[in-house]
Formats: structure tokens, C-alpha cells, sequence
């Protein structure tokens, strides 16, 4: 809702290559880029014009924050040191609704953690609205898009005029569009009411899932059978692709290499998926089964009670696993087993 | 058709990024992953020193933006500490660092002094199945041509040895005849020996496509496979009764007239004997024998024979027993009866096991093919391959098979053995064997990443590149050639094979004479007519299929849709072959191998990944509730497992994924080897070892 808040217009939309420009006086600028290896953040020069449709990329940008590997510790003659990471200031383009609902939910997770913290805090992000839902994405059932709600610095909105509609989020946001010369002012009725426009017009593109709902609420309410989960667990590989490509997963594993006097410290993207991810010493195992591991990625994908303490639920329907997993189980095929209508 | 040659940085890149915290990929390189013969697509994400991370190829054709968790785990052994980066020479009972001058120099002097005592046919070449088709070109390019023997080969036989005889004799060639995106269009699948989710997990993902999209699925195996788990029909056959089973189908098939008549008439030949052959078998007996029930056995030869698109599947647990052949033959015999062969949807489809064994098969590194399967005693092949060469004349006798060059080591025949990324010490069976040939030798040169246990042995090491770190080209189950890209350079002096073999070549005076991976795929492609119309432009995106035999055509995803290889499909009566070995009192067990999803081969790649390491299971024997009970075995507890042959300890998995009688143990690991107890009595025609079945006493200990 627009309403109440202060907003710029970019007249049209090659108002975002000021915008750019301006990021780029100080910061790399990362934009979603479809190249020889797929769809993927990529460092871009101001130059090349911005692409306005940004195809999701399944790497995502948690691995921009939390990459699948780094250095933690490093000793040489048994003499232990931190590993810094040096992170230049970047200004993240074109973020998806549903990766800002991501990125805001790790910031929660890793608040505390130097290395993740060092270069989120060198970022911007700025985001921009889907207009039309995306291949698989069902971001609006669990309250992460199409249009963003919050996490951005600055969120853009195309409307269908070509206007551009800048959403200050942040005082970081708020100086950028400040600086650009734009007038920040309440949104207008108009102006509201041609967003809203918008808005609808995205939220009605996304196709009929009736499903989505009752199988959220089923598994929220803890109503699957455990017959359901041990059904579903035969179609998990443990490829591990899921945890890898969730924008809200954060779990890394600890490898030390080298030996006494010299090695190094490293986290390692871990996957809640394998068998070994939570087995004791002993062999004892809290989830020994494939089904009671899908059970419990799921449960932490969408159950609501995991709001309190994570800021929302964990999935944002952006659909990445469906995609990658090789056993049919990502969200909307779990939910299409599990939910009716 | 993309941009050509430029993988690494894109146009786009404002320039080096100044964070070493890996906040974006500096280079993004699409590539083939190194581990089963799938082919998945990857991506490998590099700082330009250090790979750091893979992601799946979402445009991939056949694995689409997927992965199993070895793909996820790919580049970790690349970077590993313990991997070769100088050549070593032996000083006494030491290998020490050498330079490559030095090094060359010493490999050219024991070829000469091999020569000499032995003549050409006194050195041998084992190339590899994880190896380019680059590199296993120029393997076989150097014996022949350089070295003047065809005396070179490589690991295929203990794997698909029996498909590549079998087919041959019924169809032509021994490869997959269908695609793996072909197989999700099926109705009806019929797997037979294949674990495909754990050990093809891609390829297992389209067989449920095809099951979630309506086809049924009928398992043939003595576990109970995740596939299994998910059959319309699971029919659980004892150990070694392939062939019984195989025949009860095309009998019911015939009994019916299910048999596709036309076809039969028109593209085959031999039914009758075949027909005659399976008249008097008895359902009730193959009930008995097999263990399957006499209206499972009807129901799967009626969905099989009915459907016009029904696959067979099948891999190892077919081939590896002393009827292999026969067995291949058996399952072929039923795919040209129900007129299955040449047909969309439906083939007959061996899965091959490492990521480069169909293309080591295609360069020719066998001793009695050149490249695309050209015969050595054809007069007219050799001419234009020496021609080609500039070689004089090719030697035109077959040469020995890896383990006819043992033997011949062993007799003083065979002086130098060159061995390429290859670690036969452990792989082969009868180890000790093995271990004396190589000791005989005057020279053993290893081209290898890391000091392998046959690497220990040599008396040259040469360190080689990585897929991750050189160009080439890697050929699929599926006859599918896709590119393999540098992503970082090889750590230290590591060089590709094919400019080792280049620069051995060049000082013995006959150079091969490339500078780049692409000179030695073009050469091949000119000599070689099913890859005569590649390149790597051509290979650029999702690569192409043999046969593609000019610049035109666009590859051929079915085999066989006119005529097979040898013309007429050819069926084979085969007879009953029991196991070598029979459980009986002082052994009363049968043990199988299989192989766990998060490992690969004798797992030197695999193992050296904590994450994957962390996923073996506490114990290595799966046994049955009921056996285990009878021997007051404990889930985990630790066990013996004899054989007549030797004994293993691990402990136990006690499950019901395997029958009562049968107990299984994967076989990826050298503190618990399967191959220790496992049976040595191989197949006749083939030479296959039986590692799927023996007869065990298990005890706890």
C-alpha cells in the first residue's frame, strides 16, 4: 500500500539508468544477466543499459552474501587468524520481491555473523515489482510478492504507462533518490490507485493453485500423516539441490584442512536433506528416515509458528526447487500431493 | 548458436571485482559433469584461480537444472592438496621430483629400450573412461601410430564388456539405442539390473517422469530399489536367474501371439529358432526357478509386448555374471520380439557407468578398433589412417586386452605399460596378480592426478589436468558428445594426456602435431564417420548425438529406426546358466554389490568430500531382518563376511531392501572390499568377472 508513504516517479522507465549511474560513482553495480552459463548475478558496467526482464536465476543472490564456501580461520606455525573477507560496496538491480522477503529473512539468521555481515552491509539492494507472475512462482500464497512489501532500499514499480514508481525503504534509499534530484512527496490517490491497478493485475496472473493453500495449512496445522511424509521421503534423492538452492537456507557445515601447524577453517554449505546432517556420534539420528527429513524442510519452509522467531515463514515461493529437484518433491509438487482443490 | 571459444568473462563485466569474498562468479564455465555417464550439464563458478562452487545448467537437454549430490559436489577434488603437480622419476625405491625435459627424456628412453628387447609389440597403453575423447584419441593415436601396436585399452570390460559382445551380435553395436529424454516418453518401462535413481539419479528422475506421467513400471531386481518402491510391478527374481525369467516372458509372449509378427518378418531374423526354443518352457517351473510369481511374469511380458512404447532398461545387474552375454542377448532377444528396437519411446538402453566409457569406446581404445569402431584388419581403414598419420604402415593384428597385457608382462613379452588415469592395482581383479605384472615390467609410466597405488608402483609419473582444467569433449550413455571447459589451470606442471602423449610423440620423432584440444577433435572427426559432421562450434550447446556424419545432420537420437548396424535384427536362442557358485551349507548366503547414490567407483574423487563421506551408512552389509535374527546379528553390529575366496568385517545393516538368503554389500570401499569375497569366475565370451552373486557365510564378530 502506497498510501501515506513518500514516493518518487521516474517518468519513464530509462529514468533507471540515472539511478544506476549514480549507484556506480561508488558501488559495483550486480544485475541479473542471461549469459553463456544461464541466467546469473553478474558485475555489469553502467554502460550496457539495464534489462528489464529479469528471468530468476536459480543461484540466486544468497550466494552473493553466503557463498557455498569460505575460509573462516586460517593458521600457519600453529598461530590461529580470523579469514576477513574483503567486500567492495555493491548496489544489487533489479532484486525480485521474493529474494528481498529472502535476504530480510537471512539478515535475521546471520545478524551476528561478521563475515556475512561485512558484505551485506556494502550492499543496496534495489528492487523491482513483478508485474506478471513467473513460471513456477507462487510468491503471492505466502505473502512475498509479487510486490515487495519491505527489504529494499529502493523498490521500483513499472507501471503500465511506462511511469516508475520509487519507493524509498531505508534512509540509505531515501538519500540515493534525493541526491538524483527526485521530489519525494505522498503518493497521490492517482498514483495509488494506478499501483493498486498494478498490483491486482500481477496478483491475478498467477495461475489457479487452489492446493497451495490447503496443503500450507495442512502441513501448518500438522495435519500430514506420517505415512504422507514417508510417501513423499522415497522421491528425495538427498541430491541436496533444494537446500542449495533455497534463498532462505542458511545451514553450512564446519572442514578444517591441513593439520596442526598449518591449515585452514571453512564453511561449506550444509543440506538438512542428508543423513549425515544431523547423526550423533553414536549413529543415533533425530530424522533416520528420508520421509522425517522431508518432513522437517518442509515444516521449516511453512509452518507459521517459525515466524516468531525468523520474521516470516520460511518459503517465499519462488519455486527454485521445483526446478532442481530430480524427485518431483519441490514446493508445488509437495503441495500438489498433499493439498486438494 | 552462442558466442564461440569465449566462455569465461562476458562483455558485460565492468572488470575484476575488488572483493576476494566471492560476491559474484568472475567466471562462470558451462561444462559436463565428471562422474556417470548421464551427462548432466553444470556450471562451474570460479574466482579464476579457485573453483568454488558448481550449479546446475538450466538449458541442459537432458538434465535441465538438475543435479545428484556428486554434480553439487564435482569440483571438490579438484583443488585438493594431494594432487600431483611435477613429474617424478624413480631413484631407487624413491619417486623424486623431476623436470618435464628430464622426464620425457626418460620416458623416451625406456620406449627405445622396450623396443629393442621386445619390439613394438613390447609396450602397452591402458587409457581411460574418465578421461576426454581428446586424450583417449591421442591414447590410442600413440600406440598405433607412434608406438606401433594395438596393444591399448581400457576399463570397459568389467563393466558393459557383455552388452558391447551381446549387441553386437544381435543388433551391431552395443550402445544405448534411444536418448534419456526419449525414455520419459515411454508407457512402459521395463528396468532390469538398474538402480537408475542412485546410480544414474538423472537419468532415474525421467523414468519417474514417465511413471508420473502414466507409464507403468516394472523393476526386475533382487532388491528392493527405491524404483521398486515405486513399480506397478516389482518382480523380485533370485540371484542369477536372468535368463529363466527373460525366457518365461518371450514364451508367454509367443503363447499369446503378443510377438510383433511384422516386424519380425520384415527387420529380424532367427525368431523361429527362438520361438522353438521357449515352446516348452513351463511357467510353473520359471515360477519356481525365478522365484517371481507365475501372473507376474504374464502381467509384465503383456505390458511389455502391448506397449507400443516400451523401454528396456538395463545395466549391471545383467551384466556382471558368467552368463553376461547370454543374459544381454535374453533381453534383446525380447526387444526385437515385441518389435521395440528402432522406436521412439521405447529401445533397448544400457546404461553406462563412467562419464567418458562410451567415448573411450568410440576413440578406439580397444585392441581391435580404431576410432568409431573401424576394424585394425580392415587394409583400407589403416591406409587412410596412416595417411592421415604420416605414420607408414598401422599394425594390423589386434592387439592385447589390459588383461592379456598382465599376462604378457608377467611372461617378459610386454616391457613398458603406459597407464592413463587408471589404478588398475585396485580396480582389477586378483590384486596380487595385478601388483606382480607390474613389478616385472622394465618401465611403468602413470599419467595420473594423484599417487594412485599403481602410480606407487611406476617408474614415471606424470602429473595430468582435470576435467575442470582443459578442453575437450565427453560422450554420454545417451551417444551425446558434450564439451568439457577449463575453468582453472592445473595445479602446478599438470598437463592434459594429449599434450603429454604430443610431447612423448614429439621427442620419439613422430610428432601428432596439435596445439589445441580442437586440433585433436578436428583430426578425429575427419577419420572417424559416426562423429564426421562435429565440431566444437557445432558442440557449442547441448551437444550432439552420434551418429552425425556431416555438418548437417542434426545427430540421431534413435538408433536403428531403418535397419540395425548388422542389417537384420538377429535373435539368439539362450539357454539356463546358473550362478559359479550355489549357496550351500558352509555358505549359505548369496551376496550381491551395489552402489550407494553418494559415491562413485573405487571413490577417489568422491571420498576426498567430507559432506559426501559424512553420508556412509555405520555399516556395509545390508542382510535381512530374518537372516540377521537367525544369527543374533544387532542392527550395526559388527559382522564377518566369508567367502571361499576371503573374508571382510563391517557391521550390519539389517533391512528389508533385501530378500531373506540374499545379503548385499556396496563395493566403493578399500577398508571393506567386497571384491575380496566376491567370485573371479568370469563369462566365457566376454570376460566379465560374476561380482553380482556368490555364496557367503555371515557371522558376528
Amino acid at each position: 500500500m502506497l498510501t501515506g508513504r513518500e514516493v518518487a516517479v521516474l517518468p519513464e522507465r530509462a529514468g533507471i539508468e540515472a539511478l544506476r549511474a549514480a549507484l556506480a560513482r561508488t558501488r559495483q553495480l550486480l544485475e541479473i544477466r542471461r549469459g553463456d552459463a544461464g541466467s546469473e548475478w553478474t558485475a555489469v558496467s553502467p554502460d550496457v543499459p539495464f534489462e528489464w526482464a529479469r528471468e530468476r536465476p536459480l543461484g540466486g543472490a544468497k550466494r552473493i552474501f553466503c557463498p557455498p564456501e569460505e575460509t573462516l580461520l586460517v593458521w600457519h606455525d600453529a598461530t590461529p587468524a580470523l579469514a576477513e573477507p574483503e567486500a567492495a560496496p555493491v548496489a544489487l538491480v533489479g532484486v525480485h520481491p521474493c529474494d528481498l522477503a529472502a535476504i530480510a529473512y537471512q539478515d535475521r539468521f546471520f545478524a551476528r555473523d561478521p563475515w556475512y555481515m561485512r558484505r551485506r552491509s556494502q550492499a543496496v539492494l534495489i528492487g523491482i515489482d513483478c508485474t506478471a507472475a513467473c513460471a513456477g512462482g507462487f510468491c503471492h500464497a505466502v505473502d512475498a510478492g509479487p510486490f515487495a512489501r519491505d527489504g529494499f532500499d529502493v523498490a521500483l514499480t513499472p507501471l503500465v504507462d511506462g511511469r516508475v514508481i520509487a519507493t524509498p525503504g531505508t534512509p540509505a534509499g531515501r538519500a540515493l533518490l534525493d541526491a538524483l534530484g527526485l521530489a519525494l512527496e505522498p503518493a497521490a490517490a492517482a498514483l495509488s490507485a494506478a499501483y493498486e491497478a498494478a498490483r491486482a493485475a500481477a496478483a491475478a496472473s498467477f495461475p489457479e493453485r487452489p492446493f497451495v493453500a490447503d496443503a500450507i495449512a495442512r502441513v501448518d496445522g500438522g495435519r500430514v500423516t506420517h505415512g504422507e511424509w514417508h510417501a513423499l521421503g522415497v522421491s528425495c534423492f538427498a541430491c541436496t539441490g533444494c537446500t542449495n538452492v533455497c534463498p532462505t537456507c542458511s545451514c553450512f557445515t564446519v572442514v578444517d584442512e591441513g593439520d596442526a601447524t598449518a591449515g585452514t577453517r571453512s564453511r561449506v554449505w550444509d543440506s538438512c536433506l542428508l543423513a549425515g546432517f544431523q547423526r550423533e556420534a553414536s549413529g543415533h539420528t533425530p530424522a533416520p528416515h528420508p520421509g522425517d527429513r522431508v518432513r522437517r524442510f518442509w515444516s521449516h519452509k511453512l509452518e507459521q509458528h517459525f515466524a516468531a522467531a525468523c520474521g516470516r515463514v520460511g518459503c517465499v515461493g519462488c519455486g527454485r526447487c521445483d526446478v532442481t529437484c530430480p524427485g518431483a518433491i519441490g514446493a508445488l509438487g509437495v503441495m500438489a500431493r498433499l493439498g486438494s482443490g | 548458436m552462442g558466442m564461440a571459444g569465449r566462455h569465461a568473462v562476458r562483455s558485460v563485466v565492468a572488470g575484476p571485482l575488488h572483493c576476494k569474498g566471492a560476491m559474484v562468479a568472475t567466471a562462470s564455465v558451462r561444462s559436463t559433469c565428471p562422474f556417470c555417464a548421464a551427462g548432466c550439464g553444470l556450471v562451474l563458478e570460479s574466482d579464476g584461480a579457485r573453483i568454488h562452487a558448481v550449479r546446475p545448467d538450466t538449458d541442459h537437454p537432458v538434465s535441465r537444472g538438475q543435479l545428484c549430490v556428486k554434480g553439487w559436489n564435482a569440483h571438490r577434488a579438484l583443488g585438493h592438496p594431494d594432487r600431483l603437480t611435477t613429474p617424478l622419476v624413480r631413484r631407487g625405491d624413491r619417486l623424486v621430483p623431476a623436470s618435464w625435459a628430464e622426464a620425457l627424456e626418460a620416458v623416451v628412453e625406456a620406449v627405445r629400450s622396450a623396443q629393442a628387447a621386445a619390439g613394438a609389440d613390447g609396450i602397452g597403453v591402458i587409457s581411460s573412461a574418465r578421461a576426454t575423447n581428446e586424450d583417449n584419441y591421442a591414447a590410442m593415436r600413440f600406440a598405433r601410430g607412434v608406438l606401433g601396436t594395438n596393444n591399448v585399452d581400457h576399463c570397459a570390460r568389467v563393466c558393459h564388456a557383455p552388452s558391447v559382445v551381446g549387441l553386437r551380435r544381435t543388433l551391431g553395436s552395443g550402445a544405448m539405442t534411444n536418448s534419456i529424454a526419449d525414455l520419459a516418453t515411454a508407457d512402459c518401462l521395463l528396468v532390469w539390473g538398474s538402480d537408475t535413481t542412485e546410480n544414474h539419479p538423472i537419468i532415474g528422475a525421467r523414468l519417474l517422469e514417465a511413471k508420473a506421467r502414466g507409464a507403468m513400471l516394472i523393476a526386475v531386481d533382487p532388491r528392493r530399489t527405491r524404483l521398486a518402491e515405486f513399480a506397478d510391478l516389482h518382480l523380485q527374481l533370485r540371484l542369477g536367474t536372468d535368463i529363466p525369467l527373460a525366457n518365461a516372458m518371450l514364451h508367454t509372449i509367443f503363447a499369446h501371439g503378443w510377438e510383433a509378427a511384422d516386424y519380425l518378418a520384415a527387420r529380424c531374423e532367427n525368431a523361429d529358432a527362438v520361438r522353438a526354443a521357449v515352446a516348452g518352457v513351463s511357467l510353473a517351473d520359471a515360477a519356481r526357478t525365478t522365484g517371481v510369481a507365475a501372473s507376474d511374469i504374464v502381467a509384465a511380458a503383456r505390458a511389455y509386448a502391448t506397449t507400443p512404447r516400451a523401454a528396456l532398461i538395463y545395466c549391471l545387474g545383467v551384466t556382471q555374471h558368467v552368463c553376461g552375454t547370454e543374459n544381454v542377448i535374453a533381453l534383446s532377444n525380447l526387444a526385437l520380439a515385441t518389435g521395440h528396437v528402432g522406436v521412439p519411446g521405447a529401445g533397448i538402453n544400457p546404461l553406462r557407468g563412467q562419464n567418458n566409457v562410451q567415448g573411450a569406446c568410440d576413440m578406439g581404445a580397444l585392441p581391435d578398433v580404431l576410432s568409431g569402431y573401424q576394424p585394425v584388419s580392415d587394409p583400407a581403414v589403416r591406409a587412410r589412417f596412416a595417411a592421415a598419420w604420416r605414420s607408414g604402415a598401422l599394425p594390423d593384428r589386434p592387439g592385447l586386452t589390459s588383461l592379456a597385457m598382465q599376462h604378457a608382462a608377467r611372461d617378459g613379452r610386454l616391457r613398458c605399460l603406459f597407464v592413463l588415469g587408471e589404478d588398475p592395482v585396485v580396480t582389477d581383479p586378483s590384486q596380487h596378480d595385478v601388483a606382480r605384472a607390474f613389478d616385472a615390467l622394465d618401465d611403468l609410466v602413470v599419467v595420473e592426478l594423484f599417487l594412485t597405488e599403481t602410480a606407487k608402483r611406476a617408474s614415471l609419473v606424470l602429473p595430468a589436468a582435470a576435467w575442470g582444467e582443459k578442453e575437450g569433449t565427453f560422450t554420454s550413455t545417451e551417444r551425446r558428445v558434450q564439451r568439457v571447459r577449463r575453468a582453472v589451470a592445473p595445479p602446478g606442471a599438470a598437463r592434459a594426456d594429449w599434450e603429454i602423449l604430443d610431447a612423448i610423440a614429439q621427442r620419439l620423432g613422430r610428432p601428432m602435431g596439435w596445439t589445441s584440444a580442437r586440433d585433436v577433435f578436428d583430426e578425429m572427426a575427419r577419420l572417424t564417420p559416426i562423429y564426421a559432421g562435429m565440431s566444437y562450434e557445432r558442440l557449442e550447446r547441448g551437444g550432439l548425438q552420434w551418429p552425425c556424419p556431416n555438418p548437417e545432420h542434426p545427430g540421431t537420437p534413435v538408433l536403428y529406426v531403418e535397419r540395425c548396424t548388422r542389417g537384420r535384427g538377429r535373435l539368439v536362442p539362450v539357454g539356463d546358466t546358473l550362478p559359479a557358485e550355489l549357496p550351500d551349507d558352509a555358505y549359505p548366503l548369496q551376496l550381491t554389490t551395489f552402489r550407494l547414490h553418494h559415491q562413485y567407483g573405487c571413490g577417489s574423487m568422491t571420498r576426498r568430500v567430507p559432506l559426501l563421506e559424512r553420508e556412509n551408512p555405520p555399516g556395509l552389509l545390508w542382510i535381512n531382518p530374518l537372516d540377521a535374527g537367525a544369527r543374533r546379528i544387532a542392527p550395526g553390529a559388527p559382522v564377518r563376511v566369508r567367502s571361499r575366496r576371503g573374508e571382510v568385517t563391517t557391521r550390519a545393516m539389517v533391512s528389508t531392501t533385501v530378500p531373506p538368503g540374499v545379503v548385499a554389500m556396496p563395493y566403493h570401499f578399500a577398508e571393506a572390499p567386497s571384491n575380496r569375497v566376491t567370485n573371479d569366475a568370469v563369462d566365457p565370451i566376454s570376460r566379465m568377472p560374476e561380482l553380482k552373486v556368490c555364496a557367503v557365510a555371515v557371522e558376528p564378530c
